[in-house]
């Protein structure tokens, strides 16, 4: 079969928080771009189950995992829009002292680039009324304890508060890059390829000339001047390693930082509803320093019941109290990395991470901390997903449970923060790109997606993704506008 | 032909065609050959490694023998490897002929090794053990083409689903109730998964089913047990001191619940509203 050839001054490959920024910047620049994205694009009205969002908009249907002990469970998205379509819609600004610690453009720096990609994304602190009974009953906890619980920003449009952020919102009211940024990158008159799987590089004397792939209608090449790369930092490694690629480092694929997380769940005596409103709409950051932050999750009765332990009619009492049922989780900033190698037969890619004894410790902490918050809010029994004491009913059981010796395995852990596999850094030896987000090793690639982050955040990272794919984007337009 | 076979088929496909290829080949090497390859062994024993010689047949005709019985395997190896590549969906059922004769001649091998010591014992093993391990992985994949759980598989999960969501209690609907529907939405769900990935997660499948003996919680398997003990067990593996039988039943029980309570009827059942909304 012949393959279609496209031809462009750049190519991104990926719409997620990465690659959607960098194709707008890039078109409203004037440069002839094409995006690339294996996913299809996706309505709001093609929302309708928790089974179909799943297997439609994530990679290997939610169930992608980093092997370790126990293993994680990393889902991702596939879809135009990538991860911005299918995560709680949450913004932060990373912290100061993080951006420092980068040692490239500091905070100051950013600042325009944040507030852009704010008004963009319409990023704004929530109403309270859409907090709904999962913000309510964690906010009177906080209330009775002197604890700030604070409504988080988030980038939606006329919210309906439908509770479903993480399976595609049903009335389009999130405002993912498939919603914002890629809309504007086809009006800058940016070319859009969804169900475009990148195979390979295409390599002409040395350098890389562009890509191969396939797609439905059968396979294809794309000739460009620039590559962009941001298909995620499990993704974009994968990829580069198995192409032997960009990696004269020996970094690429190491430095894996994931946001290990933990969801607890409260059951009250009132009925909560915590299905209605936004379940990611609240966050406790006292501890922020210490690496813990603890912010609202809740979702349809499936993935969330299915965490909540017993089995026979014990079990059936707990799942018929969906109603008045609240949850939480606690994200760790970790010092624990693992890494990414190339997937086989099929897989995309392995990805392989260990929770350390200090992350661990650090969660059992964050559990106890969210465990008196519920019951302060009146709780009647909070199950903790901490495998020595699965239920706590009382602030003495709070007590034991912080008193039990901790081991990584303890915890049933879920991390949606892949982060920190092809870092960014100004020495070549110990970084993959530099702070344009330029491959060291080639000079027409750039990664720009999670992956350059070099370190655990600890908060919820799509505007840090969005600023310096839109900083580095900018800079490459300049360059390549001085050039021509 | 391998249009419209899944990705796990067409590799067995793939597999049976080199295997025919192979045993065809054996057949004239058997024939003609055979008995060059003692003394060839023996000769590789003698340079490489301090292991005693094989005895060489004493009678030429006592060697023909054998070989005969031989070449007669590898043509008829030949015969079903090539039926199942020519149409690995009618003809997959001939697998065992390729699985039995590779298992018995490993570990009759691997037996003869351990009392006598002989290099082509060895040799053997090594040669017929990874062809019945590959053999046996990839038919394994194979097997349940679209449906991506074979038979037993769903017997096991029903038995979870049940076990978990008995048709009494708190509320009316059951599992079992709902297992076309919930099966149907699994295997939506299975269908996503890389062939590593599936594989992976019906290996766990089948050890969870033999976990409560392995654990050391009960003396039968899940689908054995009485069915009033069945959610015994399964708390008792949630809760096991050992992390490896809490998350195999966390990750079975994730993917069943999920697949339950996407029906209406279950998800209703426990008062979920997929229309609510804070704002009209």
């Amino acid at each position: 079969m012949t393959a279609q050839t496209h031809h462009c001054k750049a190519v991104v490959v990926g719409t997620g928080a990465g690659g959607a920024v960098a194709a707008t910047m890039l078109a409203e620049a004037g440069v002839d771009t094409l995006i690339l994205e294996w996913g299809r694009r996706h309505a709001g009205s093609e929302h309708r189950d928790v089974v179909d969002s799943m297997s439609r908009m994530y990679i290997e249907g939610g169930a992608t995992v980093a092997v370790g002990c126990p293993p994680v469970l990393i889902p991702t998205g596939r879809a135009v829009g990538g991860t911005t379509l299918i995560n709680s819609a949450t913004c932060f600004r990373p912290p100061r002292e993080k951006v420092a610690a980068w040692g490239g453009p500091g905070y100051e720096t950013l600042e325009p680039y944040f507030c852009e990609v704010e008004q963009r994304i319409n990023a704004g602190v929530l109403d309270e009324e859409l907090l709904g009974g999962n913000g309510r009953v964690l906010k009177r906890g906080g209330d009775a304890l002197g604890i700030v619980v604070k409504p988080l920003v988030h980038n939606v449009r006329d919210c309906k508060g439908r509770g479903r952020c993480a399976f595609g919102c049903p009335v389009d009211a999130k405002q993912s890059t498939d919603q914002t940024f890629i809309p504007s990158a086809l009006a800058a008159g940016a070319r859009l390829l969804p169900s475009h799987r990148v195979d390979t590089f295409i390599m002409k004397d040395s350098r890389i000339a562009g890509l191969w792939g396939h797609s439905a209608e059968g396979p294809f090449e794309v000739l460009a001047d620039v590559i962009v790369l941001a298909m995620g930092a499990l993704f974009t490694p994968a990829f580069l390693l198995k192409q032997r690629m960009a990696n004269r480092s020996g970094c690429v694929g190491r430095n894996l930082n994931i946001h290990p997380a933990c969801r607890v769940v409260a059951e009250f005596d009132e009925i909560v509803d915590a299905f209605k409103g936004v379940p990611q709409g609240i966050c406790v950051d006292l501890w922020a320093s210490r690496g813990i932050m603890i912010e609202g999750i809740f979702t349809p009765p499936g993935p969330l019941l299915a965490s909540l332990p017993g089995a026979g009619a014990d079990y059936k009492s707990i799942t018929a109290a969906y109603r008045h049922l609240a949850g939480s989780g606690v994200m760790i900033s970790d010092t624990s990395t693992g890494r990414v190698r190339p997937g086989l037969f099929g897989s995309p890619f392995q990805a392989f991470y260990q929770l350390g004894t200090a992350d661990a410790v650090s969660m059992r902490f964050g559990i106890a901390r969210l465990c008196e918050l519920y019951l302060a809010g009146g709780a009647k029994r909070v199950f903790t997903g901490f495998a020595p004491m699965p239920v706590v009913c009382n602030t003495r059981d709070v007590a034991k449970l912080e008193a039990r010796a901790v081991n990584p395995t303890d915890f049933e852990l879920l991390a949606f923060h892949p982060l920190g596999t092809c870092a960014m850094g100004d020495n070549p030896g110990k970084s993959v790109v530099n702070f344009d987000l330029q491959s060291h090793d080639a000079s027409n690639l750039y990664v720009m997606d999670a992956s350059v982050i070099p370190h655990s955040l600890g908060v919820n990272p799509q505007v840090t993704i969005m600023t310096l794919a839109m900083r580095a984007a900018r800079n490459l337009a300049a360059r390549s506008s001085r050039q021509s | 032909m391998d249009t419209g076979l899944f990705p796990a088929e067409r590799a067995f496909r793939a597999w049976m065609l080199v295997s025919a290829l192979t045993f065809a080949f054996a057949v004239p090497f058997f024939l003609f050959g055979g008995v060059f390859i003692v003394p060839a062994v023996n000769f590789v024993s003698a340079h490489v490694c301090p292991l005693p010689l094989y005895p060489l047949p004493q009678d030429g005709m006592e060697g023909a023998f054998w070989r005969v019985l031989a070449v007669s395997m590898m043509a008829m190896l030949t015969w079903a490897c090539w039926k199942i590549y020519r149409d690995v969906r009618l003809h997959a059922d001939l697998t065992p002929i390729v699985l039995v004769s590779k298992c018995c001649s490993t570990s009759m091998y691997l037996a003869l090794f351990a009392s006598h010591h002989y290099l082509a014992y060895l040799v053997g093993a090594l040669t017929d053990g990874p062809i019945f391990l590959v053999t046996w992985l990839l038919w394994f994949m194979a097997r349940p083409a679209d449906q991506y759980l074979d038979r037993r598989e769903e017997d096991i999960i029903f038995a979870m689903g049940d076990a978990l969501i008995p048709p009494d209690g708190a509320y009316e609907t059951g599992f079992i109730a709902l297992r076309t529907e919930s099966l149907a939405d699994l295997r939506r769900s299975l269908a996503t998964l890389a062939p590593l990935s599936l594989f992976g997660l019906r290996l766990i499948i089948r050890v969870l089913n033999i976990a409560p003996i392995l654990s050391g919680i009960g003396r039968h398997t899940l689908l054995k047990a009485p069915r009033a003990e069945r959610p015994a067990l399964l708390a008792g593996l949630e809760s096991h001191r050992l992390w490896v039988f809490r998350w195999m039943t966390m990750t079975v029980k994730a993917i069943l619940m999920i697949a339950f309570f996407n029906q209406p009827e279950a998800s209703r059942a426990v008062g979920f509203d997929p229309e609510a909304r804070i704002r009209p």
